[in-house]
Order: structure tokens, then C-alpha cells, then sequence
């Protein structure tokens, strides 16, 4: 099978949630969660999602995942359009993608053995008791768990220890790319690094692909090779990683990353510019930019059109905002 | 150990021991954790899960459930009086009037079934003998105060039906209705995205500002110390690792766990 550069392409891709109400359920209005997304999940990468909650990022991956369906717009999988992939085509799908969650302790069975959950994942594909064993064996090693690991419990371990059970599940069945949705979050900090370090070497030794769903900008910004900034439902920046500290051009980006608390003390006199308001309401989305309402750069122009996310000519850097274009 | 200016503190914890009685015998759960809260300062107190932060804070007020609490000893001296000798009546005097406290999740500590405003009134009926209509307009005066916009609308609004943001700044506003003397706050800004946590932030720094009063931050998040803090607990598995002012801390950890945690949020992924 020949692969294409990018694992997963997005076109125009819309979600919108009826609102059913009154008597007879009928549909009152709509939860525009996502409103158009251009994205590609480039093959061998990380690719990094961040935005603030309800902006998004979770119901992006349930879409790349069959768990929902999208409203309008092509998905591609390997240059195949999802919504095509349908019978034994979709069990392989199932097994080439794989995703993992914010809170391992309520994505593992409390009731079975690590053995059996992560032996689980072979075992629907007809491999034989020894070679499911063997390979649950060899993916518990490489997640750096013991190997009397398998006859205990997930309540019998630590936070960073069920992550990493989760991650085995994910990973035994060989998948080409891995969702991650805050996979770190729930974790302390020295776990957190550990946690990452680990799906970094994993990444090399698997191929794989990952798409790191995160709100934590640094984390996103030392771990990933490229950067997806969303807001309401629309990715309005996309650069390199190494670029995101320093060279973002977005005011929303810019306001995300001076948010960022301080590791200085000293620099606490500086002024920061903290952006006013919460997100909008998706019901009732502000037209124009998205942003219009918090940005401190708005102009006539931003509250009626909405901007599209263009390359910038010869960057490596997408951006949808009317004041850099 | 710190402070040039040796003023009496308004809160000084000598020697707190917690032990625990769990099923496989006692656990130790603080071990002789001192500190003391000046007027009108900050202190944070950093760990990880487990290293007996929220215990700490919980144990000021004796708010730990029994089970799991064994013993408490060592003193809490509140302007002078020890707390661990208050009898329950005495404490109810002094929780959330003179001593306040705000937790991580408002969703869990505010009551779906009663609005905003019923909560308000509740808090400050119960340590105040004002009329309905007094304390409603007091309730009215603190969203303002807390950035809550058009506040009389909010007061009739459920918990679920605002944002994550609100939610905190009304429990901040409970928190501050009976102009307590400290607050304690429970990791207040962890469930909040970055950019509404810098704006949580703003308004502690308004409030000790304003209010002159005496904050004690628990967080696992050093860069929000280093925002607001200026002495700061370091604890790890119920002791004391390091305590000293934010400065000190920040440019010259002494213990390697200290200077392990400081690592990590400066220098990202390691």
C-alpha cells in the first residue's frame, strides 16, 4: 500500500448540532461547533491542536474517527473519502487509527486485567493465545510498565502508569496515526514530560502520526513539528512549532501565549496584554471574524467578512486574519 | 528563615502533623509543616498530587472528614487564638467569615439546584442579620466587584447556566461576602483556560489590592506562584521541602526537588 503525504485532508468541513425544542422536537437553531476547517495531517508528523474549551478541538477528532458524522465537506483518509469507508474497510480503518483520552482511569475497563485490555485489541483479529500474549509482552516493555503488570487492575496504578497502559492499547495493533486528546493534562508536571518523551520515541519506533490535541501552548510548542491554532470552529493559524513562541501572527494566538503564566517572578511588572470576554456562544456566532469582538486590532472590515486562512507566499505559515494579508 | 520585617502574622501553622488511619495502619499525611501568613501577602503552596497541599489547606479550618482523619497536632494560631482548641461552635465563626475558601471546580461546589444569587444571600444571611432585600443588594455590589457583567441578571441565572469563568468569579464573590480576613484557594484557576486563568489572576491581584487582605494560593502550577505569590511552601509527601519568598525561590532553589519543578516549567519538555 502507497501512502500520500498527508494521512488525513480536511476540505470545507462543517459540523453544526441541531437544537430540537418545543412540543414536537422540532429543530430551533444550531451549534455551529465547526465552521469550515482546511487542515491535513501531514504523514510522520506531530501535529499540535490548541484552543480554548468549546472551541472545538474534541469534536474535530470524534469526526476524524467515524464517531460523528460531518454536517458538510470531504474528509480524506489516505486520499479516500471517509464517509466511503464502510464494512470490513472500516474494521481496518478502526485499526489504523487509534486515539487516546485526557482521563485514563475512565477509558480503561476497572474490571479487566491489563493483559486483557490491551490483549483485547489483537485478540478481535483472530491472532493465536501465544502471539496475542508475546505481544502484549513486547508493547508493555516499550511503554516502560513491568512485565508483572499484565495480571494486575488499572486502579492498581499510578496516573502516568494508566496513561501508558492506555497508549499500549493504542499502539499494539500498529496504527498509523495516534489521536491523543490531552493526553497529559491530568498529570503532574514531572509526569507530563516523561509522558511526552515517551510518545516521542514511540512515534520513531512505530512511524506513526500523531495529532496532540493539548490547550497547553508550551507543551504543544516543545513537542510537535507543526501547530494548529483554533477558534470557533475555525483553524485561524497554522505554522511550524518552533515558530509558535516567537514568530505567531495571529492576535489570538499572540493573546494565547501571553496568557502563558510566568516563570519569573521579576517579570511580573510587565504588563501584560490579557484579552476581555470569554469565547462567544456557537449558537450565535458574531459575524465576521470569530474574534472580532475580543480582538484589540479589529477594524470596520473584520466584523463583516470572515477571513480565510491563507499561506503566507513562501512560509511555512497559514494564517486567517485580514490585518497581516 | 525570611521576612525582614517581622510583623505579628495574621495566620502562623507550627509543627501541623495529619495522620491518617487507613486500612493497611496509620499514614503520616503532613509531617511538622510550619508557615506563617503576613497581612496582605500571598502565600502559595506548590506540590504535586499528593504531596499534601490540599490536606494543608484544609486542615486550617479542621475541614478534613473523619474518616479518613486520625490525629491533627502541632498549632494554627488565627490572630493569636489556636484553632485545633476551637470548638465546632467556635469554628462556625470563623469559616467562610473570617476565613473563606474557594475550590478548584465551582461546577461541585456550588449547588445546581439554587441560583446564584439564592447562594449570595445564603452566605451572607448566615453570618450577617440583614434583611433579604440588603443582602441581595450586597450580592448585587460583589459580581460587580468580581467582573461579572450585568450582575442583576446573573443573581437569577443556575450555576450550569454561565460559563467556567463566571462560575469562579461568583464563588470568589460568595468567598468575599462576609469580607473575610483570608481567603484560601484551592487550586482556583486550574479547570480555567489560559486566557480566562490570567483574567481570574487580575482579579486576585485587584482584590489583595483593594481588600488588603491575606491569600493563601494551592496550586501545581508553578507559574501561577510566580504570578502572584510572595512567599511560597514547597511540599512533597507531606513535608516541608522549601519555604522562603518568591524571589528567593525562583532564582535560588536549595533542594534539588525545588530546583527539579522549576526545570521543568522553564525549560519545557526535558
Amino acid at each position: 500500500m502507497s501512502h500520500p503525504l498527508e494521512i488525513f485532508t480536511l476540505k470545507e468541513v462543517v459540523k453544526h448540532y441541531p437544537i430540537l425544542g418545543g412540543i414536537f422536537k422540532r429543530k430551533v437553531g444550531q451549534v455551529r461547533v465547526i465552521n469550515g476547517i482546511n487542515f491535513a495531517i501531514a504523514r510522520g508528523e506531530i501535529t499540535g491542536l490548541v484552543g480554548e474549551s468549546g472551541c472545538g478541538k474534541s469534536t474535530l477528532a470524534k469526526l476524524l474517527i467515524k464517531l460523528e458524522e460531518s454536517t458538510s465537506g470531504t474528509i480524506l483518509f489516505n486520499d479516500r473519502p471517509l464517509d466511503l469507508i464502510k464494512g470490513a474497510e472500516k474494521k481496518q480503518f478502526y485499526r489504523h487509527v487509534q486515539m487516546i483520552f485526557q482521563d485514563p482511569l475512565s477509558s480503561l475497563n476497572p474490571r479487566m486485567k491489563v493483559k486483557d485490555i490491551v490483549g483485547e485489541m489483537v485478540r478481535i483479529q483472530g491472532v493465536g493465545k501465544e502471539v496475542e500474549k508475546e505481544k502484549v509482552l513486547r508493547i508493555l516493555q516499550e511503554v516502560e510498565l513491568d512485565v508483572d503488570a499484565i495480571n494486575r487492575y488499572p486502579h492498581e496504578f499510578s496516573g502516568g502508569q494508566r496513561q501508558r497502559i492506555a497508549i499500549a492499547r493504542a499502539l499494539i495493533v500498529e496504527p498509523q496515526l495516534l489521536i491523543a486528546d490531552e493526553p497529559v493534562s491530568a498529570l503532574d508536571l514531572s509526569l507530563q514530560a516523561k509522558t511526552l518523551t515517551l510518545l516521542q520515541s514511540l512515534k520513531k519506533r512505530y512511524n506513526l502520526t500523531i495529532l496532540l490535541i493539548s490547550h497547553d501552548l508550551k507543551k504543544v510548542a516543545d513537542f510537535c513539528d507543526s501547530v494548529a491554532v483554533m477558534y470557533l470552529g475555525r483553524i485561524v493559524e497554522m505554522l511550524p512549532a518552533d515558530k509558535l513562541l516567537s514568530q505567531c501572527r495571529h492576535p489570538y494566538t499572540k493573546a494565547l501565549i501571553s496568557s502563558i503564566p510566568i516563570t519569573d517572578p521579576s517579570q511580573r511588572k510587565k504588563k501584560k496584554a490579557v484579552i476581555r470576554g470569554e469565547v462567544p456562544s456557537p449558537i450565535d456566532l458574531p459575524p465576521g471574524c470569530a474574534f472580532h469582538q475580543r480582538c484589540p486590532k479589529r477594524f470596520e472590515k473584520c466584523d463583516l467578512v470572515v477571513p480565510e486562512l491563507k499561506t503566507t507566499p513562501g512560509e511555512d505559515h497559514q494564517l486567517a486574519c485580514f490585518l497581516q494579508q | 528563615m525570611m521576612h525582614s520585617q517581622e510583623t505579628k502574622p495574621i495566620l502562623e501553622v507550627n509543627d501541623l502533623c495529619v495522620v491518617f488511619k487507613t486500612e493497611a495502619g496509620r499514614a503520616t499525611i503532613l509531617d511538622k509543616v510550619s508557615f506563617k501568613l503576613q497581612k496582605n501577602k500571598t502565600l502559595g503552596i506548590v506540590g504535586e498530587s499528593g504531596s499534601g497541599k490540599t490536606i494543608t489547606a484544609l486542615s486550617v479550618l479542621n475541614l478534613i472528614p473523619s474518616p479518613p482523619l486520625d490525629s491533627m497536632s502541632g498549632e494554627i494560631r488565627f490572630q493569636g487564638e489556636n484553632l485545633l482548641t476551637f470548638t465546632k461552635s467556635q469554628l462556625r465563626k470563623v469559616r467562610g467569615n473570617r476565613i473563606a475558601y474557594i475550590f478548584q471546580e465551582p461546577m461541585t461546589a456550588l449547588n445546581p439546584v439554587l441560583t446564584i444569587g439564592d447562594q449570595i444571600v445564603e452566605m451572607i444571611r448566615a453570618h450577617n442579620s440583614i434583611s433579604k432585600k440588603e443582602a441581595r443588594d450586597k450580592a448585587v455590589h460583589l459580581l460587580t466587584e468580581v467582573g461579572i457583567t450585568s450582575p442583576i441578571q446573573r443573581l437569577k441565572n443556575y450555576p450550569h447556566e454561565i460559563s467556567g469563568g463566571m462560575r469562579q468569579r461568583a464563588m470568589i464573590a460568595i468567598a468575599l461576602s462576609c469580607d473575610p480576613d483570608i481567603l484560601i484557594a484551592d487550586e482556583p484557576t486550574t479547570a480555567l483556560d489560559v486566557t480566562i486563568q490570567a483574567q481570574v489572576l487580575d482579579l486576585f491581584k485587584y482584590l489583595i489590592e483593594s481588600r488588603g487582605m491575606s491569600i493563601i494560593f494551592v496550586t501545581h502550577d508553578l507559574g501561577v506562584i510566580a504570578e502572584i505569590a510572595d512567599d511560597i511552601l514547597v511540599l512533597q509527601a507531606g513535608k516541608t521541602i522549601e519555604y522562603d519568598s518568591i524571589d528567593k525561590v525562583f532564582h535560588d532553589p536549595q533542594h534539588p526537588y525545588t530546583q527539579k519543578l522549576l526545570s521543568l516549567i522553564k525549560g519545557g519538555v526535558a
